[in-house]
């Protein structure tokens, strides 16, 4: 995997030195990406870089880089909140999605407690209970729209617990104002999607990183 | 009077008055010092503050800690993982809602129809009124 010694990789080139066929970070850094090293080695620094994927599985690495990576590229973009100021958005969009959430499905409570007297919904309620046991006897639509597979729970957890304690933590102690940091990741958001779904952004096309 | 910043102590020097880092490294918190540096080490975190204004250093310099510790908590994703699962919390929750308000869009659409149903019916009601 590493480069022939015509063709180093980013990483070479960019510290002007041979491309050893042992280079660490030649399977990383293909030689077409070179702005990829560029931020990496500008935030952390190459023997940074060195000693965290000598510490990983050669199947972590790839991932390790890209989210790196990644890192790189939110702290050049935001130079003071970098990835926190996109955890930071985030966190208030999937606020406000709650919030609608939980609007609509007041809404729909209404409706559902409507206690409509109509021939036809009366009809459909009375299918839906015997046929299905589903634990929302009143919702008449869900099994004709949403699926019967659908489950109306949705999580209050917004990320595994580690990351929730490591979130609030780091937010006691530092009460960032959510309006300052709005202000500094609007423009951050947009390579997130890139990050998420490959395509080509700080040359990072090869793939996504995958939590699971 | 020889109170050397968190940063200085671990880089084994003299603080100096105007020290980049003392400000955001106290002595009383060793660890914090000790993770940025492990993760970019003393001058990279020295040239990002530089750039930024005095205001935000601070803010910088959390969040510079906050991405070093959950990159040394999980060296494969750091804090990438928490970017990633709110991307996926985010999309749940926009299909809950598709979900619900495509519901909502069908109980109007019952409604309106059970209306329009009622005022055909009363059409065929007493026949007086109707038909002559």
């Amino acid at each position: 995997m590493a480069s022939s010694s015509n063709s180093p990789c980013a990483a070479c080139k960019f510290l002007r030195r041979k491309c050893q066929p042992e280079c660490v970070f030649a399977p990383y850094f293909p030689p077409d990406q070179p702005q990829k090293f560029a931020n990496v080695h500008k935030v952390f620094g190459a023997s940074n870089v060195t000693k965290l994927l000598n510490e990983l599985h050669p199947h972590q690495r790839e991932d390790a880089v890209n989210s790196l990576a990644y890192e790189a590229d939110m702290r050049l973009r935001d130079p003071v909140y970098g990835c926190v100021g996109v955890i930071s958005l985030l966190q208030h969009q999937l606020r406000q999605l709650q919030m609608d959430l939980s609007c609509a499905k007041s809404e729909l409570s209404k409706y559902q407690n409507l206690g409509i007297t109509s021939h036809g919904l009366i009809a459909a309620a009375a299918a839906a209970a015997s046929t299905h046991g589903h634990h929302h006897p009143q919702n008449l639509g869900i099994n004709l729209i949403g699926g019967g597979g659908r489950d109306h729970h949705y999580h209050h957890q917004f990320f595994p617990r580690e990351q929730q304690q490591m979130i609030r933590t780091f937010d006691a102690t530092n009460n960032y104002d959510a309006s300052l940091l709005a202000m500094n990741v609007s423009a951050s958001i947009g390579p997130l999607g890139q990050f998420h779904q490959p395509r080509a952004a700080g040359g990072d096309d090869r793939r996504s990183i995958d939590p699971s | 009077m020889n109170s050397r910043c968190a940063a200085c102590k671990y880089l084994r020097r003299r603080c100096p008055s105007d020290c980049i880092f003392s400000p955001y490294f106290p002595s009383n918190d060793p660890q914090r010092f000790a993770c940025v540096h492990k993760i970019y080490g003393a001058s990279n975190i020295a040239k990002m503050l530089q750039q930024i204004p005095q205001h935000l250093k601070a803010e910088a310099a959390n969040s510079m800690y906050f991405e070093a510790w959950c990159r040394l908590a999980d060296p494969v994703y750091g804090c990438v993982k928490t970017i990633s699962l709110l991307h996926q919390q985010i999309d749940h929750a926009h299909s809950q809602l598709a979900i619900i308000q495509a519901e909502i869009t069908f109980y109007k659409a019952q409604i309106h129809e059970d209306n329009n149903q009622t005022q055909n019916a009363d059409q065929w009601l007493p026949a007086s009124t109707f038909h002559k």
